[in-house]
């Protein structure tokens, strides 16, 4: 007996009643509460990231004055830097001479290192640059490294690096500190590194003081891309009517940084998962509430006695739902912020800029206690409204050992036969099989909890092989490991002959290419594509098609195209005819095929016989593709800085280098980080399924208390009782887990899709992950063993007196 | 008998004018013609055939039977706990068969008090808190003065000590005085006790007797169903019921009815 006296409250006895009933239930309320709290949560870091992140990322981007577009062309001076600052339509320009060099990291080790030189530091009035440490401006031989970049340069401050120019000489550069350029992409994800020097240096490299690229800001509409383009155009017309050649311009979307194209993908795919697992938490709540109403169904019958109305009744049981979302926002508010922080500083360091906190993000607060007092009030309505409802007669007549209907029903029959197909079964096992399935609907929550947080979790694991299966696509692809492009074209044979003799270079191929632009038919030119002319038996390339063909030897005219040419050009279609246009020639060309790519840039393959005839340069290529003996990345860098010390020493323009997987690395860099994110959200999922079957599992025990007092005292041993509920959990765990492995199939395709289409512009090269299944088969087992085991643990304590009290 | 012309007032309650009470009855409880049947999956079962029951203020009845005669169907009526099938339940000026579920409840809460065999206290409550609760639905007193009212209530079955323990702590018999407590904390004229003693020790069925007699001296009236032959006897009026019929009843002119003690065997 519990004589301790309890101090008087000024509440009214009924919400008396509401908090003292969710502390008698403790376990029951924390389930609960921790369930939406893992929803709430992730509802809450996702849209504090992006309400934080977006503002954050726009405000610094805004910051920098970020030119409108950006031209690059052969060496200018001051005086057509002079004459474009003139033109009507541009508001202001500036002009930066970019020197494309690789540093050294060690005996045969380089990175890319791109340095500019800017005319004045004091005063850059586009695409601010901002110190960070060190002197400013940079010292004579000294290099301000962008700090995003520096980790990849493997040196620290006041180190001294080597760097090779574009002619291969070397020189020596002091590390004298780090500037901030938030206008440069990620370095993690290019793989290259940027520095800022000045033309002192420049100059004593035999630079001339002059400048390669521009960038501008319109003077009028400047959210307007087209008009953007149109003044773009002119200035670049201005530029090539001044004698420079113009290799490409860029009008990246106004206003926008560039990463702001692939983040609303990012927090919608969580956002998404993260509203569906509080929708998870939601049928734990219908689950939890229609037990607590099955529970009071007596006390119910009684209030209604002494005078409740069934209204009187909803709100009662409604305002403890509504303490379940209050606590749980307790929990998931702060520490959603906090995960907020976090995640927004990780994505600030990738995408390179600085977070200022001013309080906390309160659209997203808001949206967290929407989210986390709305869901579960709609989710425990229903059992709310028909609970209260029930009439005195029906409550107050309700007595006797368990809920339930079994032994109704075609399957309920099936089980009540299986005893005979199957006599070796124990009676315990008989009925946990039986018990399993008594409570219908609450089964089909909890194992639609299970099911859809099991689909999900293999769902994400297959996007994460699928990942990995586009980049193995990718590489088999390219099925090249040095690429060289050259500064002009040479001789087809004496390029080969020159390539095979380096060590290692088992296939060598020479390509034709450059960069074109479509004429659109409506007027105005796309952005920069890049062209490939492979020969038409090439062996290194063999694109995952999407849509159409590969090129045939015999095509003259066709064209495959990568997806994201299609994503900038909506308006091609396969089978269409699209002008390019090449320096000062247009062709016409029919698209044959989409491939998937990687790459970041947009790239057009044609035949490179047909491809030279246009060109006026049969039998000649400027780009070589080459296969190693050896798998080995660094076997690759040895043969890569081999070719080029061999064909600079002939003599021969060695514009470009690298090899295949330097490239995928950033590529792997940034689906790596796309992975951990889901797989966050993945274990929130299971946190979320496993909640919600302990949560059943303990109602279940908790109904059936009086049932396990009666098998108590006809012998029951703690042992049977417990193998009775876990064996329950179990079979409801390995149901769930059935479901989830054939749900996930489809479920896992759509993710890959999605994903792929937000992140490459195709669908990924799916691959389900057989190992999420089997993984998540030990997962739902061990939850369901662990969920069980408590409550059965706590039953098998009860004595037969207390589990036969009358209330 | 009475004349009845029924109408209907704005409030959408059935009222029936007469020489007494609102509805024309003369009677405290005024059951008419009531039956009540319900489908069972062994076919329809009846539980009342045409029961007639008058009941005045001030009466002490107790209602015997068997199990499953009908008892308490018969008290679910006169509680609106349950509706009849056919025929009228007539409770002072109100025509219970009429209401709505919520005009019901409000009704119930203000006009009838209801003690159950087994106390049904609400486990989380104090003692106090149970008795306040009626009042607490349906709004009867202002909010600052039903903590004493309850406290005066309990003074009555002499609980105060208890007031602020959980029902828990008490024993069956004290649970059952709360109970007493928690029917008159809107001070109802009618209050209905489904075998109230039926789980208590002799001496205590006693004492919540002896306070069941009080409450009919201060005015109450009273309807009880019991299985004690010995409390039965000492209510005012007994009515027995088999298979659903009045066989018995003390209160009027039973003719050659049965009486309570021949019917279920004791006599």
């Amino acid at each position: 007996m519990n004589d301790r006296t309890i101090k008087r409250t000024l509440l009214p006895p009924r919400w008396a009643k509401v908090l003292r009933d969710l502390w008698e239930h403790k376990t029951r309320t924390l389930l609960v509460v921790l369930s939406i709290a893992v929803g709430v949560f992730a509802v809450g870091m996702i849209a504090s990231t992006q309400q934080l992140l977006s503002r954050q990322l726009m405000d610094s981007y805004l910051g920098v004055n970020p030119g409108n577009a950006v031209v690059a062309t052969t060496p200018f001076d001051d005086e057509l830097l002079k004459s474009v600052q003139r033109m009507p339509e541009v508001e202001d320009a500036a002009a930066r001479l970019s020197v494309i060099t690789r540093a050294s990291l060690g005996p045969g080790r380089w990175r890319d290192l791109t340095l500019f030189a800017l005319p004045d530091y004091e005063n850059i009035a586009i695409n601010l640059v901002r110190p960070e440490s060190g002197p400013w401006p940079p010292p004579r031989n000294a290099v301000l490294v962008e700090r995003n970049s520096l980790p990849l340069l493997e040196a620290g401050i006041g180190d001294t690096i080597v760097v090779e120019l574009p002619d291969g000489r070397q020189r020596e550069l002091v590390l004298a500190g780090t500037a901030h350029d938030i206008n440069l992409p990620p370095a993690r994800f290019t793989n290259q590194a940027f520095g800022y020097v000045t033309f002192d240096t420049t100059e004593r490299w035999g630079f001339p003081r002059q400048y390669t690229s521009l960038s501008i800001t319109v003077a009028e509409n400047k959210d307007d891309a087209e008009h953007i383009q149109q003044v773009t155009d002119q200035v670049k017309d201005k530029l090539q009517s001044g004698g420079r050649t113009v290799s490409f311009t860029w009008v990246p979307t106004p206003g926008k940084h560039p990463a702001d194209e692939i983040l609303p993908a990012i927090f919608l795919l969580l956002g998404a998962l993260g509203l569906l697992s509080l929708l998870l938490s939601g049928f734990l709540v219908v689950n939890t509430v229609s037990a607590i109403l099955a529970q009071q169904v007596r006390q119910i019958g009684v209030m209604k006695t002494v005078g409740a109305r069934s209204n009187q009744l909803i709100g009662i049981y409604l305002g403890t739902v509504l303490i379940f979302g209050l606590l749980s926002l307790l929990v998931a508010v702060p520490l959603g912020v906090l995960a907020a922080y976090a995640f927004t500083d990780f994505l600030a360091q990738i995408l390179n800029f600085d977070v200022v906190y001013e309080g906390i993000p309160l659209r997203a607060l808001g949206l967290q206690v929407l989210v986390g007092l709305l869901v579960p009030l709609l989710a425990a309505l229903w059992p709310v409204i028909s609970g209260a409802r029930i009439t005195i007669r029906e409550a107050i007549s309700s007595y006797g050992l368990g809920k339930g209907r079994f032994g109704h029903g075609p399957f309920d029959h099936l089980l009540l036969r299986m005893q005979r197909w199957l006599p070796f079964m124990s009676r315990p096992l008989i009925i946990s099989l039986r018990n399993t399935f008594r409570r219908k609907g609450r089964l089909a929550l909890t194992m639609l909890t299970l099911t859809l947080g099991g689909a999900i979790f293999i769902a994400v694991l297959s996007v994460q092989v699928s990942l990995g299966r586009t980049l193995d696509d990718a590489v088999a692809a390219n099925n090249y490991d040095v690429f060289i492009g050259f500064d002009r074209s040479y001789r087809q044979d004496v390029l080969l002959d020159e390539a095979r003799m380096v060590a290692g270079v088992a296939v060598v191929e020479t390509w034709g290419g450059g960069g074109v632009r479509r004429v659109r038919p409506q007027g105005g030119v796309s952005d920069d594509i890049r062209l490939q002319a492979p020969p038409s038996d090439t062996q290194m390339v063999r694109p995952t098609l999407l849509q159409g063909r590969w090129l045939l030897p015999d095509d003259e005219n066709a064209v495959v195209l990568t997806s994201n040419v299609l994503e900038d050009e909506p308006d091609i279609a396969l089978g269409d005819t699209i002008r390019l246009r090449s320096g000062d020639k247009e062709n016409d060309w029919v698209v044959v095929g989409v491939t998937q790519s990687l790459q970041e840039q947009p790239t057009a393959y044609v035949n490179q016989a047909h491809y030279a005839r246009l060109e006026g340069g049969a039998g000649r290529a400027n780009f070589l593709r080459v296969l190693a003996g050896s798998e080995d990345p660094a076997e690759h860098k040895r043969i890569a800085a081999d070719l080029e010390a061999h064909f600079e020493g002939r003599g021969y323009q060695v514009g470009q280098i690298g090899t295949m997987s330097e490239n995928l690395e950033a590529v792997e860099y940034q689906f790596g980080i796309l992975v951990a994110l889901l797989l966050v959200m993945t274990v929130l999922m299971a946190l979320v399924g496993g909640l919600g079957l302990m949560g059943t599992m303990s109602i279940n025990v908790i109904e059936r208390t009086r049932e396990i007092g009666v098998m108590r005292a006809i012998g029951a041993a703690t042992g049977s009782i417990m193998q009775i509920i876990v064996v329950e959990g179990v079979l409801i765990g390995l149901i769930s887990w059935l479901q989830a492995a054939l749900l996930s199939l489809p479920l896992a395709k759509l993710l890959a899709d999605q994903v792929g289409n937000a992140f490459v512009d195709a669908p990924l090269s799916f691959g389900f992950s057989t190992a999420g299944v089997g993984l998540w088969l030990g997962i739902v087992v061990l939850l369901a063993a662990v969920a069980s085991f408590l409550p059965a643990r706590t039953a098998s304590r009860l004595t037969v007196r207390e589990v036969l009290a009358y209330e | 008998m009475f004349k009845f012309r029924a109408k209907t007032k704005s409030n959408g309650l059935a009222v029936v004018e007469a020489d007494g009470y609102r509805h024309g009855n003369t009677h405290l409880i005024d059951l008419r013609g009531v039956s009540k049947s319900y489908a069972t999956a062994a076919g329809d079962f009846t539980a009342l055939r045409q029961i007639d029951l008058l009941v005045d203020r001030g009466e002490f009845v107790a209602v015997v039977g068997k199990s499953g005669s009908g008892k308490s169907t018969l008290i679910n009526m006169i509680t609106g706990i349950d509706r009849p099938t056919a025929g009228q339940v007539l409770i002072g000026d109100t025509a219970v068969h009429t209401l709505s579920e919520g005009q019901m409840a409000v009704w119930r809460g203000k006009h009838v008090g209801v003690i159950f065999q087994f106390f049904q206290l609400l486990p989380t409550l104090t003692i106090i808190e149970n008795v306040m609760l009626p009042m607490d639905f349906c709004n009867t007193y202002p909010a600052r003065e039903r903590a004493s009212r309850a406290m005066a209530l309990l003074d009555e079955v002499e609980m105060t000590e208890h007031a602020d323990k959980l029902p828990s702590a008490a024993s069956g018999g004290q649970q059952q005085r709360v109970a007493i407590a928690r029917a008159l904390a809107n001070d109802p004229a009618i209050i209905v006790a489904d075998e109230p003693t039926g789980n208590l020790d002799s001496k205590t069925a006693d004492a919540v007797f002896q306070l069941f007699q009080r409450l009919v001296d201060e005015g109450k009236t009273i309807v009880m169903v019991t299985h004690d032959d010995e409390l039965a006897h000492r209510a005012g009026r007994t009515v027995t019921i088999a298979d659903g019929l009045i066989v018995g009843d003390t209160g009027q002119g039973n003719g050659g009815m049965v009486n309570g003690e021949q019917l279920m065997g004791n006599g």
